[in-house]
């Protein structure tokens, strides 16, 4: 125990023996720490912004549906009965909102121009709550549950079609029994949500309306959407929808599968993030490789010294893991307390980056929204943190080896 | 008496910047336990070299170098190293003490690595840092201390775990003539009390006059072992 | 010169830490080279999904064509379009496009029809190769269509599948067909996913009753010239005629793209702040350990300003074999990225992002200034790290700097 208690003291004092190397590996480690820990709770928090507005754009974080009906989208494959659904989602911790919808495909037809979009009917007093649509209104108003034959559209549709609020288009579809139906609606309001894909393909009429126009029964939709109180609730929600639907020949799917574009981005996204923080680890271990290095050779002679007197060249190697330790656990302690106090701060007061990527990015139709909240998470800072302080462990490994392989004769006259 | 340490036609090449150096030239040479001896010679001639291959820091190119029954050449590293814990100290020119270690942690180290329990420990440093007379400057560190209480820092070091032998490089080329004398005076009398031997390597005429036993080298070679006249 | 012989032996003279630094310099610049590489070859993949798969550098409709999407507002002059084109070897595409109900049983959906010569667009661009299932249309008419990859889901789709389809002709009556699907697109971006339906443009003529009328002309001339370049050469021949490049006519993506430039400009600089960092901390701290050397050159009368030019030497010295070294490697490392590109995920298929395709590819780019760029930034960072520290010894008194730790 002695000994021991003797090696950290000797590793300790070393360490500030010779300050200036310490306080720039030390700083170089945190920099590099608090720099990866920003990048990816910044990722986190886009990521977590766009999921959570596409998720309550589309069909929530989970989605029930009739089987197959998310690989072919059809009018006969619809869910029944959304009271059903409702009684039992409305009992599971977590879920939100619940917003049925019914979604079919339409052309749109005005006195000069036509265009295929997609009908969504929604549940006006549901969306008002959760969907970004509803709160993009730029003219007219949004739908009411009352409005029979109103419909709200996006402006790049609505400039295409030549249309404002008040004037009549006419939609044109298959029902849910083949037959071509003609339904004249009237346009209440048009949302301007930034992203293409909304606003030029989309239509949303009350729900009762979507169902009279594809003639579905009074309690039927194409698609039920649970809107969760966190994204982290999604496996146990969707585990307990699929018990409770098991033999009904309807699913809980995750948005992952629902919105299976979206996904793969991300996917992607992350590769490409993850090439990034790779290089920006890599750098970092270098350098803690480099400064831990250059100390250990400046130092010979002590170490042969206390070879010569009769350390055993494990103990000295013990000695120089430790410095790394300590360098590790110092530097790494200090990037995850600096960049998550950042982080945290933008986490709390949102980071506005429109003056860099300008007012609309939008991902596979989701607009980012520009001012960015880091997102920080225990999970984050301790498998960072841990994998820092465990490179730093390992790259410190070299050096502790050559420490105690150097020629005794030579090193011990060295000066 | 059996020896200490037993050198059998002992050669050591090394390179220097590639060219051949022939630093020890078949020498042979026994040194008992107790014995107070001086290798002297000038520089280069392979002072410096026998220290090394005694202390077990080198090995020979050829030849046999036994330290306490040991053959040095057959000891695996970490085997080498306990033999020095064991049974060797160490003073050098430049004293090389640890530099974060203040002077009583500095003599501690080799008792701790030995395993002696902590109030053994404390005993026997604060007993030796006084005989070297450093009573008070236990908490410094050494450089706050001038040469010669470096050196005696270093002494203390080497005879703490009671080694049988005491190898020393120059201990006392570093130091003043006032220093020197007290530092030869306290190895004498340590050589004295506790039969530890003593080998060191001087150019120092003071220090080759008071030594009993003088083995001159040059080029390598002994050419003469015995008291001075 | 003797300077520089002096330099050189300090330099073996501590072979560790010459070591050390000089490593540290090339994998920096290696590594910056490689990012940089990386970025490029991210911005210039998506740009040339953008243009190359169908949307090419220079589109030319009729102005009106823009606003209102008519059926009649069509191209005036297509032909001379198309002769000025070929004069200069610049590929191009004639499309006509057309509103229509498909359905499929149950399944209906509107589609934007498109009429295309199937071989003009094979050499145009990749919309051929860009298929999930089946094959493109082949040269001769036959009712055949291509599908958009959400688009036939919705329709529930397949290869072989046959389609009814109602269109409003140009001559008023309602046009009502047959069409077989041969082929079903990768995701080409997020509309044309949900609405293509590419046809024969003699099948088109015959549905929509409206031969020999184009609403556009993509043209690429595939990197030889740039949009802008493209544009103003085609210009002449359209008339009355629109000509704008993908930027103007896809201001969105083009912001985008934008916006992808200044983050990767971002993380440009933290890269090299990262590693601009890293060197100077290796060279700081080499230089920092010889300040008691450079006391003790300047106590036997060395003067500063040689204590200065000797380490301003060393620090060329490793510059010109870091910068080799890291540029090489760098440079290998950047070509075999952009030969075989990292696969960022297990999705085979593409995606889109803005209406852009992109795929899960990951190419680098090399170029020369990728090259020149992170080398003569890695020389001004080891510049001064080694110069700030010597400068410092070189003014130090000998005694303080012999004891300097």
């Amino acid at each position: 125990m002695g000994t021991l208690r003797m090696l950290v003291i000797l590793a300790w004092r070393s360490l500030w023996r010779n300050k200036r190397r310490t306080l720039i590996t030390v700083s170089s480690i945190a920099f590099g720490t608090a720099l990866a820990l920003f990048l990816i709770s910044w990722a986190d928090g886009m990521y977590r912004k766009l999921i959570d507005s596409a998720v309550r754009m589309n069909a929530g974080h989970v989605t029930v549906e009739r089987r197959g009906y998310n690989l072919a989208p059809s009018l006969s494959l619809y869910v029944p009965s959304v009271e059903r659904i409702r009684t039992v989602a409305r009992d599971l911790d977590g879920v939100s909102r619940i917003k049925p919808l019914v979604t079919g495909q339409a052309m749109v037809a005005t006195g000069s121009a036509s265009a295929g979009v997609g009908l969504v009917g929604v549940d006006p007093a549901v969306e008002k709550e959760v969907s970004p649509i509803a709160r993009s209104i730029k003219a007219g108003r949004y739908l009411e549950p009352g409005d029979a034959r109103g419909v709200v559209l996006g402006l790049t549709l609505a400039k295409r079609l030549d249309v404002e609020p008040g004037m009549k288009v006419v939609v044109t579809c298959n029902d849910s029994t083949g037959e071509l139906v003609n339904e004249m609606l009237v346009v209440t309001g048009i949302f301007g949500t930034g992203m293409e894909e909304a606003d030029g393909f989309l239509i949303q009429v009350p729900i009762a309306a979507a169902r009279r126009i594809f003639r579905l029964g009074p309690d039927a939709a194409t698609q039920v959407g649970l809107v969760l109180t966190s994204p982290d609730r999604q496996g146990d929600v969707l585990e307990r929808m699929n018990a409770s639907l098991a033999g009904t020949g309807l699913v809980a799917l995750p948005w992952q599968e629902v919105l299976s574009d979206l996904a793969s981005f991300m996917s992607v996204d992350k590769g490409s993030n993850y090439v990034f923080q790779g290089i920006i680890i890599f750098l970092l271990s270098f350098t803690i490789l480099n400064t831990i290095l250059m100390s250990v050779l400046e130092r010979t002679r002590e170490f042969a010294t206390l070879l010569a007197i009769g350390t055993a060249p494990i103990l000295l190697r013990l000695q120089i893991v430790m410095e790394s330790a300590m360098i590790g656990i110092i530097g790494t302690g200090l990037g995850l307390a600096i960049g998550g106090g950042i982080s945290l701060y933008f986490e709390i007061h949102g980071l506005d980056i429109s003056p860099l990527i300008g007012k609309n990015l939008s991902v596979t139709g989701f607009t980012v929204d520009p001012v960015l909240r880091n997102e920080v998470s225990v999970r984050l800072l301790s498998w960072l943190g841990s994998l820092v302080f465990g490179l730093t462990l390992i790259v410190g490994l070299y050096p502790a080896y050559r420490s105690a392989r150097i020629n005794l004769p030579d090193a011990l006259r060295s000066r | 008496m059996k020896d200490l340490i037993r050198l059998d036609q002992v050669s050591k090449e090394y390179r220097d910047n590639g060219v051949p150096v022939l630093a020890l030239d078949r020498v042979s040479l026994a040194i008992g336990q107790g014995e107070f001896a001086v290798v002297a010679g000038p520089s280069g001639s392979g002072k410096s070299t026998m220290l090394n291959l005694i202390g077990g820091l080198d090995l020979p190119s050829s030849g046999t170098v036994t330290v306490v029954d040991r053959d040095t050449a057959r000891l695996s590293g970490s085997e080498l190293s306990r033999l020095r814990l064991d049974s060797i100290g160490f003073v050098f020119q430049a004293y090389n003490l640890i530099p974060v270690l203040t002077a009583y942690e500095n003599a501690e180290y080799v008792l701790l690595l030995r395993g002696v329990p902590r109030l053994e420990r404390r005993e026997r440093v604060l007993g030796l840092l006084k005989t070297v007379g450093l009573e008070g400057m236990e908490n410094r560190f050494p450089r706050e201390l001038s040469g010669g209480q470096q050196q005696r820092v270093a002494i203390a070091r080497a005879i703490a775990p009671e080694p049988r032998l005491v190898l020393a490089d120059e201990p006392t080329a570093n130091l003043d003539s006032k220093s020197s004398a007290d530092l030869l005076a306290l190895m004498m009398r340590i050589n004295m009390d506790k039969n530890t031997t003593f080998l060191f390597s001087t150019h120092d005429p003071e220090v080759i006059r008071l030594a009993r036993r003088v083995i001159r080298l040059r080029d390598g070679r002994i050419v003469s072992d015995g008291p001075e006249a | 010169m003797i300077t520089l012989r002096v330099a050189w032996r300090n330099l073996w003279r501590n072979r560790g830490r010459t070591g050390i630094t000089l490593a540290a310099m090339s994998l920096s610049t290696a590594v910056m080279i490689l990012t940089y590489a990386l970025m490029l070859g991210m911005i210039t993949d998506m740009e040339k999904s953008v243009v190359e798969v169908f949307t090419g550098q220079v589109q030319v409709h009729n102005p009106a064509y823009a606003s209102e999407h008519s059926l009649y507002d069509t191209i005036s002059r297509p032909q001379a379009i198309l002769d000025k084109a070929r004069s200069s070897g610049i590929a191009a595409s004639v499309r006509a496009f057309g509103f229509g109900l498909v359905s499929s049983g149950p399944n209906s959906a509107g589609v934007q029809f498109w009429g295309v010569n199937p071989q003009a667009e094979r050499s145009f661009g990749k919309l051929d190769e860009a298929l999930l299932e089946g094959g493109f249309l082949p040269d001769a008419p036959g009712m055949r269509v291509v599908l958009g990859r959400k688009l036939a889901r919705t329709l529930g789709a397949k290869v072989g599948t046959e389609l009814v389809v109602v269109v409003q002709a140009a001559d008023g009556s309602l046009g009502n067909d047959l069409l077989h699907v041969c082929g079903i697109l990768k995701g080409v971006g997020e509309n044309l996913d949900r609405s293509l339906a590419l046809i024969h443009e003699q099948d088109f003529a015959a549905l929509f009753v409206f031969p020999g009328r184009y609403h556009e002309i993509a043209l690429n001339s595939h990197g030889r010239m740039t949009p802008e370049e493209v544009a103003s050469f085609i210009k002449g021949a359209a008339g009355t005629d629109e000509v704008k490049t993908w930027r103007q006519l896809m201001p969105g993506v083009s912001d985008m793209l934008n916006s992808f430039d200044g983050f990767s400009l971002i993380f440009e600089v933290v890269f090299f702040l990262i590693a601009g960092l890293g060197v100077m901390n290796t060279l700081l701290m080499s230089t920092y350990e010889r300040i008691p050397e450079f006391g003790l050159l300047k106590a036997i009368g060395t003067t500063p300003w040689r204590i200065l030019r000797e380490v301003s030497a060393e620090a060329l010295i490793l510059g010109i074999f870091s910068s080799s070294l890291g540029g090489v490697l760098g440079a290998c490392a950047a070509w075999y990225l952009s030969r075989n590109p990292i696969d960022l995920s297990g999705f085979a298929e593409g995606f889109s992002t803005s209406g852009v395709m992109m795929s899960a590819q990951w190419g680098a780019q090399l170029t020369i200034a990728g090259i020149v760029w992170p080398i003569v930034f890695m020389w001004l960072v080891s510049v001064v790290a080694a110069l700030y520290p010597a400068a410092k010894a070189a003014r130090l008194d000998p005694v303080r700097a012999l004891t300097h730790v």
